[in-house]
Parts: C-alpha cells; sequence; structure tokens
C-alpha cells in the first residue's frame, strides 16, 4: 500500500494548508472559535502517537485478562461468580443495580466452558494481533468487542476496567477511519487496514507514514475524555470531609485488619511529619487533578508534569489502593497528549542511545582481544 | 464531513458530560441527618435519554465517581461454610485468600466490598396505624440474637424495628451477589448447602494518633454479620 502523500507530518500544520477534502469546507476563512475547533479536531497528524498508544494498551489488555487463564469459568462463565439465575434478578431490579448490566459477546458461550474458554483464547490471540498491529481495521473492532464482553461481568468489575474500554473504543475509532482519506488504499486495505501500522515495519516505512485526520481525531477524543475523567474524580473527591482535611490516604494505607495497635503507637511518635507529608502529597494529587485540562495540552515543562503526575498516580494507585489497573490506564490517558513530534523525538533518541551502546558492547571485545594479544 | 463529525463530537461528549452531572452527591449534612443529593433535573433529564439509548451500549455508563474516592469505607472479608446434605460443615472458605494470585485477590476484595454494601434502615416514627386487614411491610434487617454477638439477617414487620439503635439492612445488590456467589460455590466444590459470613471492620481514624492513654475499646472491634444457608 502506497501512501498518496509521503509526508512524514510530526507536527500538525495550520489550518490554511490542511488538504481536501477539509480545505474546501473551511474557506472561506471562519469566526476564531470555529477555525479553532476544526484545527483541533480535523488536522491531519502523524499516526506515531495513536500506534504507539496501540501498542501501550495492546499489552495492558493482555495483562488485564491473562491472570484469569485459571479462573475463566468462574470469573466469566454463566456457571460463575454472577451466575445465569443473577443476570436474571438484575434484570428484575434495573433502576437499583450500582453497575449497569450490558451486552457480551461470553452471553453466546452460555455454561458451555469449551465455547468459554474458546472465547478467552480467542481475545488474547485478538489482543496480540492488535498490540503487534496485524490487520489493525479488523483487529482494533475485535479488541473493542472483547474488552467490552469480558467487562459484562457485574460481580468481578473494577471501577478502572470501565477505562479500558474507553481507551479500546477510541484506539477503534482511530483505526478503522487510519487511511481511508489520505492513502490509495487496495480493497483488503480499506477491510484489514494499512501494512504501516506492524510493529516490525522497516525504519524507512516507518519513517514515510502519511498524516492521518484519524489519528487526530483518536487521539482528540481520549484527551477530552481522559481530561474529563480526570476533573470529574478531582471534583468528586472534594464532596469527602477526609480530602480536605488531607487524610484520604490515610484510611486505605492503615486498614483495620491489618494495622495494630504497636503500629499505631509507633506512628504516633512522628505524627506531625507523617500526616504532614500524607497531607501535602494527597493536595498535590487533587491540585493535579483540578488543574489537570491547564496543562495537559501544553509542551515544554508542562510534560514533566503530566508524565511525572502519571507515574506517581501508577506508583500510588498500586501501593496505597492496591489498585494494579489504575496506573497503567492512567498513564495511557496521559501519553495521549504528546504530540507526533515529541513521539519522533522520543523515538530518535532512544534509537541513537540504543546504536551507540550496541557500538560500545560491539567494539568491547576487540579491544579486549587487542590487549589479550599485546 | 467537519459538520457531520462536529455534530457528533458534540452529542458524544454532550452525552459524557450530563452522565457525569447526573450523578449524586454527598451525602450532605441537613436538618433531618446527612442525605445524598441528587444530580440537576436538566442533566437527569438528558442522561436519561442518552444513557439508555447511546452510552449504554458503548458500556461506557461509568459516572466517574469512583468508590476509592471515599476514603471512609469498612474493611470487609467473609466466609463460606460449605455443608454436606446432612448440614455437616465440609469446608470453609475465606476471601479474599490470602494463597490466590495478586489479580484473583483483587477481585475477590471487589467482591467482598460489594457484600459490605449495608444500608440504614429508619423505624416509622409516632403510632402507626393501618386501615383493616392491610399489614405494615416486613425488612430484612441485621438483628443479633440473645447471648449471640453475630448479627443474622431476620425479617421483621416495620413495627418491629428497633427505636434504640440504628438498624441497617443489606443493600439488594448485595444480597444478590451472595446468593450468586454461594451457588457458584456449592457447584464448584459439590456442596449441598452454604453459609456467608461477613466480617467488617470500621476504619481507623487518624486522629487515633493523637490519644495519649489507651487506645478506645472500638478501634478494633469486629462486626460479624451471617448472611444465612443458602442452597443452589
Amino acid at each position: 500500500v502506497k501512501p498518496k502523500r509521503s509526508t512524514s507530518v510530526t507536527a500538525a500544520p495550520p489550518v490554511a494548508t490542511v488538504a481536501s477534502p477539509v480545505k474546501a469546507l473551511v474557506a472561506p476563512p471562519a469566526p476564531r472559535l470555529q477555525q479553532g475547533w476544526v484545527h483541533f479536531w480535523f488536522t491531519p497528524v502523524s499516526p506515531v502517537g495513536l500506534h504507539t498508544l496501540r501498542v501501550l494498551a495492546g499489552l495492558l489488555f493482555i495483562g488485564w485478562l491473562l491472570p484469569f487463564a485459571g479462573q475463566v469459568d468462574a470469573m466469566f462463565g454463566l456457571d460463575g461468580w454472577f451466575d445465569q439465575e443473577a443476570y436474571l434478578q438484575a434484570s428484575r431490579q434495573v433502576d437499583n443495580l450500582p453497575v449497569p448490566v450490558g451486552w457480551s459477546l461470553l452471553y453466546v458461550a452460555g455454561t458451555n466452558s469449551m465455547l468459554l474458554h474458546l472465547l478467552y483464547w480467542g481475545t488474547l490471540a485478538v489482543f496480540v494481533l492488535f498490540t503487534l498491529g496485524v490487520a489493525t481495521r479488523l483487529t482494533s473492532v475485535l479488541t473493542w468487542v472483547m474488552v467490552v464482553s469480558f467487562l459484562a461481568n457485574p460481580a468481578t468489575r473494577f471501577e478502572a476496567d470501565y477505562l479500558l474500554g474507553i481507551v479500546a473504543f477510541y484506539l477503534m475509532i482511530g483505526y478503522v477511519l487510519l487511511g481511508q482519506w489520505s492513502m490509495n488504499l487496495s480493497q483488503a486495505g480499506r477491510l484489514l487496514g494499512t501494512g504501516d501500522t506492524l510493529l516490525w515495519r522497516s525504519g524507512a516505512a516507518a519513517g514515510s507514514e502519511s498524516a492521518s485526520y484519524a489519528a487526530n481525531l483518536a487521539l482528540r477524543l481520549l484527551q477530552v475524555h481522559f481530561a474529563l475523567i480526570v476533573v470529574t474524580s478531582g471534583l468528586h473527591k472534594l464532596q469527602f470531609g477526609a480530602w480536605w482535611s488531607g487524610v484520604a490516604f490515610w484510611y486505605p494505607m492503615h486498614s483495620p485488619f491489618t494495622t495494630t495497635e504497636s503500629d499505631i503507637r509507633a506512628l504516633a511518635t512522628h505524627r506531625d511529619s507523617y500526616l504532614f507529608v500524607l497531607s501535602l502529597a494527597q493536595y498535590v494529587v487533587l491540585a493535579w487533578q483540578l488543574g489537570f485540562p491547564l496543562f495537559a495540552w501544553r509542551q515544554g515543562w508542562c510534560r514533566l508534569i503530566l508524565v511525572a503526575g502519571a507515574v506517581f498516580a501508577w506508583l500510588g494507585s498500586w501501593y496505597i489502593y492496591q489498585m494494579p489497573l489504575f496506573g497503567p490506564v492512567c498513564l495511557i490517558g496521559c501519553l495521549s497528549y504528546v504530540t507526533p513530534g515529541e513521539w519522533q523525538r522520543l523515538q530518535t533518541r532512544v534509537k541513537r542511545v540504543i546504536t551507540e551502546a550496541l557500538a560500545r558492547l560491539r567494539s568491547k571485545p576487540g579491544k579486549e582481544r587487542s590487549a589479550t594479544a599485546k | 464531513v467537519i459538520v457531520v463529525g462536529s455534530g457528533l463530537i458534540a452529542f458524544h461528549f454532550l452525552a459524557l458530560g450530563v452522565l457525569a452531572l447526573a450523578a449524586s452527591s454527598g451525602p450532605w449534612p441537613t436538618n433531618f441527618g446527612s442525605s445524598p443529593a441528587l444530580g440537576p433535573p436538566f442533566a437527569n433529564t438528558i442522561n436519561d435519554l442518552t444513557a439508555r439509548h447511546y452510552l449504554r451500549h458503548l458500556h461506557m455508563t461509568h459516572n466517574y465517581h469512583f468508590v476509592s474516592n471515599a476514603p471512609e469505607l469498612p474493611a470487609v472479608y467473609f466466609e463460606v461454610r460449605l455443608k454436606d446434605a446432612n448440614g455437616k460443615v465440609m469446608e470453609t472458605l475465606k476471601f479474599p485468600d490470602d494463597k490466590a494470585n495478586f489479580w484473583l485477590r483483587h477481585r475477590q476484595r471487589i467482591l467482598a466490598q460489594g457484600l459490605g454494601d449495608d444500608q440504614p434502615v429508619q423505624a416509622p416514627q409516632g403510632e402507626q396505624v393501618l386501615p383493616q386487614g392491610q399489614h405494615f411491610p416486613t425488612l430484612n434487617v441485621w438483628l443479633p440474637s440473645p447471648g449471640d454477638p453475630v448479627l443474622r439477617l431476620k425479617t421483621v414487620s416495620q413495627l418491629e424495628l428497633p427505636k434504640d439503635r440504628p438498624v441497617s439492612r443489606p443493600s439488594d445488590w448485595s444480597l444478590l451477589l451472595c446468593q450468586a456467589y454461594v451457588r457458584h460455590l456449592c457447584r464448584e466444590y459439590g456442596a449441598a448447602s452454604a453459609e456467608l459470613i461477613r466480617h467488617s471492620r470500621n476504619p481507623i481514624y487518624p486522629s487515633i494518633l493523637f490519644f495519649n492513654g489507651p487506645l478506645p475499646r472500638e478501634t478494633f472491634d469486629e462486626l460479624v454479620c451471617n448472611f444465612g444457608e443458602y442452597r443452589p
């Protein structure tokens, strides 16, 4: 599949230079707000960011589903934790359910364990293909369908699971539309996806991808949705006194079943400094969440705030809340704001470091041999 | 393309925005005790349509009011006593299971937390009179038996609710979860029946660090609630 334009766009071009069909619709010059809207949503960018998020999200989907390999029937089957009878009872009290029960392909398997296992391992295979970039037009759709299908069980569903569905949904939009406008594709390319998405594509091919409206749209959708989640969650925290008084982290860190009297006595000896650090850390988290839209779209030093915040969110959610999924999803959400130019600079830097390290490794044995000969 | 695309984007984020706005908030202090507040009516009205007909199909109905944002939740674990046909205990299982892998234990913890969602029950105030032939509604509430510290689920008339202490009941959702999980365990272990017992403790408040004397007795008090015996 040959791209129509061999541009390796690294940053969004101004609206005036946008190719048709957008250009025709933008002219004559629209008011500023309208122009800003069009520039934000409908500007083609290099899909490098979309591909990077796909690989990271794919690894996360695999890491999320694989640990349940020994518990497939119990976790997802209709004879499992939430059985057929429970679904029937739940359907009678739809309005009182804390978690909605939605559609799922797994219902097709019913109580057939073999079919359920087939769906489970088939899903993992789809996740692997999607991560590798094989037939992404198809595997992205299957990935989303299977992610939300495996989320359907309300008894085992964890809140961060919802975020997986969101990431999968926007990646699907990106890959279903990728290249449909900007590339001359064969019939197979239109149905299955472009070869440019393959993880093992050559360096030359990797650099020659045409700018894509779909890549921008998918990333923008994810960015806005993620900002909405972060801010809403931050505002929700303000409804609890513990967040105002700076002790919200205290509770998950001191579970009543694991904390002993001697733990409390030991903490009491340096309680002032302990509560100072705890409350400060908690307020930093609140400030990061509530101020998120102010720095998420900015480059430069703001990138450090964005990525460092995501990394701390990962460590914190693991250590304080013992939640394995929130952190990685948060990191993927934050990385969606990184521009194609930044990704390409990062790629170049990583490649240079690896090349230099390899060259150093190759030269070492040679030096050692010559030293031995001397 | 741009007009249609813009319309779809605006609709999508309108649906997500009102979903977040329509969430109930609180509990807030009121003259009658603390109470949650409903979302604004305009958001509820729009959300009724968009969530039901659009977001539900995309599995995007979470309103980002995460449970983990509420820090003062009780800690919960539960045990299940599996019994044979003669009522003899075959095995007692504890959840979250310390021997399970981290990921599975995490899901078991979510299930346990789901079982701990008790609802306060308000006893009717004043004299209650009903027309002849009608009966007061009955409720499933946690009540102690004489000489037994374990609370058991008992069905009582609204009139019999104790007025001298707070009374609570398991939510319909936790009862549903409990019965489904017990049925699953009975099938898996070939048990004739099973009894689910929930253990919970209230959170330890940070103010405890400022106690100079002995810690208050209720700091580590455990509430034990028996959901009763279920047969698959």
